[in-house]
């Protein structure tokens, strides 16, 4: 049997029998490695597990197979009878409007959503009391049934049972919502969700020519994969007038799922550059680490160990100290879907089975390694040329120089694979270049700055204090930590400087603008009969007051300089505009 | 009829860079002959350690020749000569230098294991039985006392049946009891076993056990006991 044939096996032994001491001295490379890694497995696995509940759930996020939405106008008859001829209809309106306490005491702004007695199609509408839909929908002695969002009762400091007007209808709240199985398909609200009849709505005349309602039709098919081909194409083309918006329950929430994949991809950048600056205490962890293997790694030496054994010896050995922190971290980002479910179900009417995502646990780890690898090599090239002849002299050993050329092209290369897969697996890849291309700016600087430091460090003039002598001293020294430290606390300092100024920028976007330009009040959905009417009411509250008018209709945009914009490839960011009616002024 | 196993031609050594640099190796000649036990004195920093190292292949000729059974050693790669080193030379050192998580039968089988030789731990368990630490098999080197740790260190150097042992200051680190004890451990394992021994001490009564005597001044073989005796026998 040949010694070559044999080592990596014997170094794996080695490695083992040397670790048997225990991790002592490492839990710094563990602290380094298992945050990053965990912010990005715990993120990337709450975001799939949303996507995929989106995608497995869609007939139940959709409440049906399909749904074709209208913008101010019901389904003509003809229109409606197609949709019916593609399976059970479900009709829900949904509208914006005040609901008052019946003594006019208080209202609050509510998302009206009026349903049919089909309604839910798919999926469990759940209320507390939990009671069939119908029942507590029922009317009774001229007043509707309504079930709210706790959220409304809070408001208006009402209980199950007391009474509410919507417009000229009286109603009566039978129970809170509990689920609401499409509520995420119907994008998020900006008030509490009030469900009631279409017979409701019909009696509180809040529905009249003009009122901004979005009528829903929600269709569940007999054979959904046959129904859904070309579904919208076979809309379209039986009417081209419609201005319908088709959504089918494939992508039942596709703004969620974008928005979630977004996010999900810029906190795997922040957890990237944690990693990253986790990756320089890694390297001063080897380093550390095998700086107090150097004896043993020269007693290797004197045995007859070949430099590449003793390489290998403790490149197995720093392996299996990462994967313990990368394990670490996994399990937290395996766990992070179950604990994130808990805190989702008050927003998100998902259900996010526990279960592994694999995809996002190998990602992170993929991160991990690189970053481990990236950062270990250089330690590495150092420990194949601690001397063995120091055991002889019985004296330290000689300061560090750069290691050997392979080992920095081996460092570079992993850096070089480390920056590809962020930029490969991003969502904006522009975004994670200008990331990448920032990290080693900030690198490069850093560096730059330690190097000035401990030059300057140099040259400075002999101080009498011998405290003040021994610190300058330890900056510009061989083997001084300048550099290092220069780098940590650069890097982590930039992350948050950088989280901190987004997050200041989109507060000023949002808030500063709207101090300058915003009015206080907005009011929409003003008929022209009622006009003169609240001219005078707001004159009334405040007469020197400033209301600017402007008139507004609803339509869609069917051509941009002059191309049908059906044919246009826009992009995804600015498809919303294309997409059913629009305000215009 | 003797042979010589170690023959070192001009070898010449500087260790160190510009103003820092010293002449540690001044163009030496020495011949080992096989079986001998060669005791190097001289004062600190008279290339000593430094000779030791060159001979264990540890520390590469500026110029110059050294062969070992008949292996020229100047002409060898790095992985060859650890190779070489591994099998052929056996090294003792003043701190031992036992790898602190591996066990006493652990550490004197690393030698054999990187040798690629199949029953290493028996061998090894052989090998210390006869420095008398049969019972200390599974002990750790923080649990054993320093003679034992330095039995342990030699049982580990003469496991893979070495041509040649090396040995600096092995007692160095010991009181004077354990001290004598170890030197008669070397010498009696060294007599036994036909090895030829180089031992870098301070101790005049150490070297003075040692069949041959060099002291070394300077980076210069000062005086050679072998030599002595040849130019003494050749008035006579």
């Amino acid at each position: 049997m040949s010694a070559a044939g044999s080592r990596p096996p014997l170094a794996f032994r080695l490695a083992m029998r040397e670790l048997r001491g225990g991790l002592g001295g490492v839990s710094i490379f563990l602290a380094c490695l298992a945050p990053g890694t965990g912010a990005i497995a715990a993120v990337n696995s709450v975001s799939r597990s949303i996507t995929d509940a989106i995608s497995t759930q869609g007939q139940s996020l959709l409440s049906g197979d399909a749904r074709f939405e209208l913008r101010n106008r019901e389904a003509t008859p003809e229109e409606f009878a197609y949709l019916q001829s593609l399976g059970k209809v479900s009709r829900s309106t949904g509208l914006r409007s005040m609901a008052r306490l019946p003594d006019g005491s208080d209202q609050a702004l509510v998302e009206v959503k009026a349903v049919d007695d089909a309604y839910p199609l798919y999926g469990t509408f759940e209320a507390d009391p939990n009671q069939p839909l119908p029942t507590l929908l029922a009317a009774k002695d001229g007043t509707y049934g309504a079930v709210v969002a706790p959220l409304l009762l809070e408001r208006l400091n009402l209980k199950v049972g007391g009474d509410l007007l919507l417009g000229n209808a009286r109603l009566r709240i039978t129970g809170t919502i509990t689920t609401e199985p499409d509520a995420v398909s119907e994008g998020f609200g900006f008030a509490p969700r009030l469900l009631t009849s279409r017979d409701a709505l019909i009696a509180s005349g809040l529905i009249t020519t003009g009122s901004l309602v979005e009528q829903s039709y929600k269709i569940r098919m007999a054979d959904p994969a046959t129904g859904l081909r070309n579904l919208g194409d076979r809309a379209n083309a039986a009417f081209p007038q419609a201005g319908w918006s088709i959504r089918s329950s494939d992508r039942a929430a596709p703004q969620l799922a974008d928005n979630v994949t977004r996010f999900s991809q810029f906190l795997t950048l922040v957890g990237l550059a944690a990693l990253i600056v986790g990756g320089v205490g890694v390297a001063n962890a080897v380093r550390a680490f095998l700086d107090s293997k150097r004896t043993t790694i020269a007693t290797f030496k004197c045995l007859g160990a070949p430099a590449f054994v003793v390489v290998l010896i403790y490149l197995i050995q720093i392996a299996v100290i990462a994967l313990a922190g990368i394990a670490v971290g996994l399990v937290l980002g395996a766990i992070a879907p179950m604990i994130a479910s808990r805190f989702m179900a008050e927003f998100l009417p998902i259900s996010t089975a526990p279960r592994l995502y694999p995809g996002a646990l190998t990602l992170a780890a993929l991160f991990g390694l690189r970053t481990t690898r990236a950062c270990e090599i250089p330690p590495l090239g150092h420990a194949r040329e601690v001397p063995a002849t120091a055991l002889f002299r019985e004296q330290g050993f000689e300061a560090r120089r750069l290691p050997g050329w392979p080992y920095l092209l081996a460092a570079g290369l992993l850096m070089a694979a480390l920056a590809a897969l962020a930029i490969v697996t991003a969502y904006d890849r522009f975004i994670a270049i200008v990331f990448v291309v920032s990290i080693a700016g900030a690198f490069v600087v850093l560096r730059v700055v330690a190097a000035a430091l401990s030059w300057l460090a140099r040259r400075s003039p002999r101080v009498r204090s011998p405290a003040l002598r021994l610190a300058i001293g330890n900056i510009h020294r061989p083997g001084a930590l300048t550099s290092s430290v220069v780098l940590s606390l650069g890097l982590g300092l930039a992350l948050l400087v950088t989280l901190t100024l987004i997050d200041g920028n989109m507060r000023r976007e949002l808030m500063g603008r709207m101090s300058e330009q915003a009015p206080n009040f907005f009011f929409v959905d003003i008929q022209g009969p009622e006009l003169e009417g609240f001219r005078k009411i707001v004159l009334d509250i405040d007469p020197k007051g400033k209301l600017i008018e402007a008139p507004m209709l609803r339509g869609r945009i069917v051509a941009f300089n002059g191309e049908d914009v059906t044919k246009m490839k826009v992009p995804a960011a600015g498809q919303w505009v294309l997409r059913g009616d629009r305000g215009i002024t | 009829m003797t042979k010589t196993i170690i023959e070192l031609k001009k070898a010449d050594l500087t260790l160190g860079r510009d103003a820092a640099s010293v002449h540690v190796l001044k163009s030496m000649d020495l011949s080992i002959d096989e079986g001998e036990a060669v005791g190097i004195v001289g004062p600190s920093g008279s290339g000593k350690s430094t000779l030791l190292m060159v001979l264990a292949g540890l520390e590469r000729l500026d110029r110059g020749e050294i062969h070992i059974r008949n292996t020229p050693l100047h002409t060898l790669g790095e992985d060859a000569l650890a190779d070489f080193r591994g099998r052929n030379i056996g090294i003792v050192f003043q701190s031992f230098h036992l790898i602190a998580n591996m066990t006493a039968l652990e550490n004197v089988a690393v030698p054999l294991e990187l040798a690629n030789v199949r029953d290493a731990f028996d061998i090894a368990r052989r090998e210390l039985e006869a420095v008398g630490l049969g019972e200390r098999l599974s002990h750790y080197p923080g649990q054993l006392s320093g003679g034992e740790q330095q039995r342990v260190a030699i049982a580990r150097a003469l496991a893979p049946s070495p041509a040649v042992l090396i040995a600096d200051e092995p007692t160095g680190n010991l009181d004077t009891d354990t001290g004598r004890q170890i030197a008669d451990l070397l010498f009696a394992q060294q007599a036994e076993r036909g090895t030829t021994m180089l031992l870098v001490t301070h101790d005049p009564a150490l070297a003075a056990r040692c069949s041959r005597q060099i002291r070394v001044r300077s980076g210069e073989i000062e005086n050679d006991s072998t030599r002595t005796r040849a130019s003494q026998a050749a008035i006579a």
